[in-house]
């Protein structure tokens, strides 16, 4: 298991005496007072025996009926002893800040500050992290209605005045105006040197809705941040109103290039927390799923990366293969992008007639395609001149920010969840994992390339298992918690009862919380979730990688020039759906 | 549009051919807000190719006459996307892609716009989540018919459009 154990944490006690240890199935938590916590935090972090060196997540739960009223939580891990832990602590308005711990609590700090309006002592510049400054409320405290306050008039401007749609209302949640983006862009920066450079937010270059401020001298960049929110649509508050089930389609919406991956990592989770097995077979699909899914997310990354740099010839490839990948995940799974393919215990459909022929030929054919673009790449004089010695990452910075990841790995450190926590048939697949030695943009380029030639090899070997396995059930409906299939449910009165029962009050969890992650094209995506024993979970936080990744950006692309924060920006990868949420 | 024998001479109006240029190189501005946008560019790459339509996606907001709303609006982004509508020259369309962009989609929270409507007029509306490729192709058709009929004087079931009203707090 990937906790603490519980000896180890016993052991906390004579420094310090205060410590509530808790243990719960799929996590391990320690409780202490506001005062300690930072005295708590620098000694797992730098006692050797702990060495809780690599920060993970940092987040907060609300209970209104509790005094003090907010939980604040933060999730580490040890890279020596491969342990997590989840430290906690209450408060009611203010924390101290943990950044000169670790830098990477900056924005997760911020986020706490954005949604529940926790005020951090001593954090460098505590300003709102999704949404504009000048906005009143803090949306995910519990009592604040997810749909918002709709206090402003702002009808359809196409509206047919005889024809209302159903649940049409004329009035909205207050959009901000443009001064109040202004506010919010000047808090985040100042104008220190010759001009500040707005990069984004709709800017075709910064992979959707990124919002860069340069501080600029010349060509060179002295000072950057960057602003977030532009797609923040609330997931963890909408996920707080629905089952279990209901919000797998919403983690195929965060990061929408590897739908597929999320879904993984969610389902995961709740299984856990549930405590369902899915089926063999399921195990095998997904973990095939989740390997195609893989190859598909890094050649939309090499593509676009590319046509950043200038080749748009990589751009049309592999959006050829693209497609082809797209076609099999349709065929499988019904839809192209955000395929929703996953069921708690298993998946949704069974693999159809022929797809199994039509993922060995793709696999057949796919590495003299990979060979394609490394002809094209690898040893071009301006991708490596774009490339090299861009962003380079150190092992220190992997720990402080909690990078993960390709981000991590090519600072060489072989940090993988696969490896470390391997859920579905990662055990039992053999596939290597490749590490750089500088850490540069160049690093994680041929890392990516290397990565989908394990993806292949994961892919063959799951082909094989899968032809084995070919008339095994691929949803495990008879547990409790598992939907019936829709065979079942015409065919049967008590599968109909129970698919009713799971549909309207949702499946039931038992009370504890789970911190269990995936590894996603991005890096680290974890889920954390608190239920209290009712259908739908309490507080659902979601670890994005993408967001940790791309938190490095400002340090790393300090004196450079502009042309590299693109070069940089790419070969982070990060998808905005998933660092916004 | 008369044609006369074999003479080679095309009898038109002006009006008609500005139609006919319009709708034949609609020129899209590459914006892209969510899931959507990776379909929008798969409608641009390899497969489905809208270069043959005569479609390009420009950077710039001056160059382009269509502007495909792809992904979820939330409220934040919609000043800076109803300045980029505002930066584009006349005659401008707006094709509205996917469930969020035409109603809010799946997102009923307090970050997100119910609709772009709300902020820009929109010309088409294509459902799903995500709408495929061929239903953005279908909706720019829907969108070249649109531009044709309105040129032969016939109103496609036109949508009355208001004009367009500042957004005031209600004073309680
Ligand atoms: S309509 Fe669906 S696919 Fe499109 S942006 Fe919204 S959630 Fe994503």
């Amino acid at each position: 298991m990937l906790w603490i154990n519980l000896q180890k944490a016993e052991s906390l006690r004579s420094a310090f005496p205060t410590l509530k240890i808790k243990e719960y199935k799929n996590a391990t938590t320690v409780e202490i007072e506001k005062e300690k916590i930072l005295d708590l935090l620098k000694y797992l972090k730098e006692n050797s025996e702990y060495s809780f060196k690599m920060f993970i997540d940092f987040t907060v739960v609300d209970y209104p009926l509790h005094n003090p009223r907010f939980q604040a939580v933060y999730i580490l891990y040890s890279p020596e002893y491969n342990e997590r832990i989840i430290v906690k602590t209450w408060t009611d308005e203010t924390l101290p800040s943990i950044v000169p711990l670790w830098k990477g609590a900056k924005w997760a700090e911020r986020e706490a500050y954005d949604m529940f309006g926790i005020k951090f002592e001593g954090h460098e510049n505590l300003v709102r992290m999704f949404l504009w400054e000048t906005y009143p409320y803090y949306p995910l405290r519990k009592d604040f209605p997810k749909e918002g306050i709709k206090d402003t008039y702002l009808p359809s401007l196409n509206e047919r005045d005889n024809i209302p749609s159903h649940d049409y209302d004329p009035y909205h949640t207050a959009i901000p105006t443009l001064e109040d983006l202004e506010i919010t862009e000047r808090k985040r920066i100042e104008k220190k040197n010759q001009i500040v450079l707005n990069w984004g937010p709709l800017h075709p270059g910064t992979h959707g809705t990124i919002w860069f401020l340069f501080d600029l001298e010349g060509e060179t960049i002295k000072n950057c941040d960057i602003i977030l929110g532009q797609l923040h649509r609330g997931i963890e508050k909408l996920a707080e109103d629905l089952t279990y089930t209901q919000i797998i389609p919403y983690t195929d919406r965060m990061d929408y290039i590897s739908a597929l991956c999320s879904n993984i990592a969610y389902v995961n989770a709740v299984e856990k927390l549930l405590g369902v097995e899915p089926t063999e077979k399921a195990k095998w699909i997904r973990t095939m799923m989740a390997e195609l899914q893989r190859i598909n997310s890094h050649l939309l990354w090499l593509g676009t990366t590319a046509l950043d740099l200038g080749a748009l010839t990589m751009f049309l490839y592999t959006f050829r293969e693209r497609e082809k990948l797209m076609d099999i995940i349709e065929g499988i799974a019904g839809i192209r992008l955000n395929s929703s393919y996953l069921r708690i215990g298993g998946v949704r459909y069974d693999l159809p007639e022929g797809a199994i022929d039509v993922i060995k030929h793709f696999v057949k054919d796919f590495p003299s395609r990979i060979k394609d673009y490394e002809d094209l790449l690898t040893k071009n004089r301006i991708w490596i001149k774009r490339n090299k010695d861009v962003g380079v990452v150190s092992k220190e910075d992997v720990y402080q920010y909690g990078l993960t990841g390709i981000m991590a790995r090519s600072a060489g450190v072989p940090y993988d969840i696969r490896y470390i926590q391997p859920t579905d048939a990662y055990s039992e697949v053999d596939f290597e994992i490749p590490l750089g030695t500088v850490g540069d943009a160049y690093d994680r380029y041929l890392l990516r390339m290397e990565e989908m030639k394990q993806s292949v090899k994961i892919i063959q070997q799951c082909i094989k298992k899968l032809e084995e396995l070919k008339d095994d059930k691929y949803l495990a409906t008879e547990n409790p918690y598992v939907l019936p299939t829709l065979q079942e449910t015409y065919l049967s009165i008590e599968a109909m009862v129970k698919d009713f029962n799971l549909r309207i009050y949702g499946e039931k969890a038992p009370e504890g919380e789970i911190y269990l992650s995936g590894e996603n094209p991005r890096g680290e995506l974890g889920f954390y979730m608190v239920s209290k024993g009712e259908g739908r979970p309490y507080r659902l936080r979601i670890r994005s990688g993408a967001f940790y990744n791309l938190q490095i950006f400002p340090k790393l692309i300090k004196g450079r020039t502009v042309a590299d924060a693109v070069a940089l920006l790419g070969s982070i990868d990060p998808v905005v759906g998933e660092t916004d949420r | 549009m008369a044609i006369t024998g074999n003479s080679g001479i095309i009898l038109t109006t002006v009006e008609e051919v500005l139609s006919w240029g319009r709708r034949n190189s609609l020129w899209p501005v590459s914006v892209g807000l969510a899931c959507c946008a990776i379909e929008m560019m798969h409608t641009a790459a390899s497969r489905f190719d809208t270069d043959r339509l005569g479609i390009i996606f420009r950077g710039s907001p001056r160059q382009s006459d269509v502007l495909i709303v792809a992904g979820t609006v939330v409220n934040k982004v919609a000043p800076m996307l109803k300045l980029i509508y505002e930066q584009m020259p006349d005659p401008k369309w707006v094709i509205s892609m996917g469930g969020c962009a035409s109603g809010g989609g799946p997102f009923p929270t307090y970050s997100t716009l119910q609709g772009v409507d709300r902020i820009i007029p929109v010309d088409v509306y294509i459902p799903g989540c995500p709408p495929t490729p061929q239903a953005l192709l279908w909706g720019i058709m829907q969108l070249q018919k649109k531009i044709k009929e309105k040129q032969e004087g016939k109103q496609l079931k036109e949508i009355p459009i208001r004009i367009p009203t500042e957004s005031k707090p209600i004073s309680k």
